[in-house]
């Protein structure tokens, strides 16, 4: 290569080049070696290094994505069955109704009967009728503040509003603190409540007066 | 020794450089041969670049000693050449990831070995105040006496010449012997114009063949 070159260029004496030949055969000391391989040993190592750089976010962002693809797809789903139920709307009442007709022809349960029997009427007693219509009037109130049940909803009892209202309307008061606070008084009231033909009321208030007063002292 | 003998040898040697060397058939085939599969500087390097520590081995072990001799004359002792040889080694280890093959692989490592010695210089204001560069340190090749002799003074005279060459035109001649490197590449390593490295050139050669051609004291 240094004979073209000498060739083409004509500038390099071959005397010269081949002197230097001679002179020049230092060979590299072997520490230097040592030193140049292993600094490109270990460069070459930490490529794991850089390829974990680049993981991280590279993960991040598959993470971000899989996120994404599942929101989309659920609210896709979502769609689907909101357009679902409005297309099946129309067909769905007929079959509401004719399940009502079967509702009606299959035998009731017990229970059932129970919750639908019409409401006792209310007796003569107007005493009896007053705490009667305590009694039923929240469970009233209470059915006329819920929406209409839906024929597709299956049919609940809810005792626990009535249930509630009962013990509201039994612990009911027909005599005041001040009455009650004497026998002689409370008595009084009593009987006054029986002239007044409230009977079912005078008898829990005597229940309540024998509760409170021993029987002795009612005469 | 008479003087006519010493010349005489002197002429033999010269003349026994001088003469082409001729293999035989079967080692010059077997020599093309293994050219052939001997991988391109550049492929080694990227091959470096993708994680393999051998390519840059084998790649190291071809371009070493042409470099540390190009930095053991360049610098003119041992110690610089030696930091600089690990400073240009590191530079082309950390340069590995951005590394394109647009030019000779040798361009590029010299161009940076140059460019390591300006900042030497720039960094060491005690350069070329000492040479620690001897010459007949070096280890002989078991020729005779006389030999060895002459080789040793021609070996001085030049060495002598070349520290006394400038640095540009010692660069210069460097770069053509030891890199192997054209007019137009020396000219882009040294980052001047063709002409100016060929003019560096030839003043170089000139003045090594004349200390060549000067006869020992007593000849």
């Amino acid at each position: 290569m240094s004979e073209q070159r000498m060739n083409t260029d004509e500038t390099v004496d071959p005397r010269v080049s081949t002197a230097y030949r001679e002179l020049a055969d230092e060979r590299t000391p072997e520490h230097l070696d040592h030193v140049v391989l292993n600094a490109a040993r270990s460069a070459a190592r930490p490529r794991w290094n850089s390829t974990i750089r680049w993981l991280r976010p590279a993960a991040w962002i598959a993470t971000i994505g899989v996120c994404l693809a599942i929101v989309v797809e659920i609210s896709l789903l979502q769609d689907e069955n909101t357009a679902e139920l409005d297309g099946l709307a129309p067909a769905a009442a007929p079959t509401a109704t004719s399940a009502n007709a079967e509702r009606i022809d299959r035998p009731v349960p017990a229970a059932v009967q129970s919750a639908q029997k019409p409401a006792p009427e209310l007796s003569a007693d107007p005493v009896g009728r007053a705490v009667e219509a305590e009694v039923m009037k929240p469970a009233r109130e209470l059915r006329q503040q819920e929406p209409p049940m839906e024929d597709t909803a299956p049919f609940q009892l809810q005792p626990v509003p009535v249930t509630s209202a009962i013990e509201e309307a039994v612990t009911e008061r027909f005599c005041d603190e001040t009455q009650t606070a004497d026998p002689n008084s409370w008595l009084e009231c009593i009987l006054e409540l029986e002239r007044q033909g409230l009977h079912e009321a005078a008898r829990l208030e005597r229940d309540r007066l024998a509760q409170a007063f021993p029987p002795p002292m009612i005469p | 020794m008479p003087a006519d003998s010493s010349s005489k040898q002197w002429s033999v040697t010269v003349a026994a450089l001088r003469a082409p060397r001729v293999l035989p058939k079967s080692l010059r085939l077997a020599y093309a041969a293994r050219m052939e599969h001997r991988p391109e500087d550049s492929a080694l390097m990227l091959r470096y670049r993708d994680g393999d520590v051998a390519a840059f081995e084998t790649l190291y072990r071809r371009h070493k000693d042409a470099l540390f001799r190009y930095l053991l004359r360049l610098c003119r002792q041992r110690s610089a050449a030696e930091d600089v040889f690990q400073e240009v080694w590191g530079k082309i280890i950390k340069s590995r990831d951005g590394y394109r093959p647009t030019a000779k692989f040798t361009t590029f490592l010299f161009h940076v070995a140059h460019n390591c010695f300006i900042d030497y210089i720039r960094r060491n204001k005690r350069y070329g105040t000492t040479a620690d560069v001897e010459p007949d340190s070096w280890p002989d090749d078991g020729d005779c006496p006389e030999t060895l002799v002459e080789k040793s003074l021609a070996r001085r005279r030049l060495n002598a010449a070349l520290s006394a060459l400038p640095d540009e035109q010692r660069d210069v001649f460097l770069l053509y012997e030891e890199a192997g490197l054209s007019l137009d590449e020396i000219a882009t390593v040294t980052d001047c114009k063709r002409e100016t490295a060929k003019s560096r050139l030839r003043y170089a050669v000139g003045k090594l063949r004349a200390a060549l051609d000067e006869r020992p004291e007593g000849a």
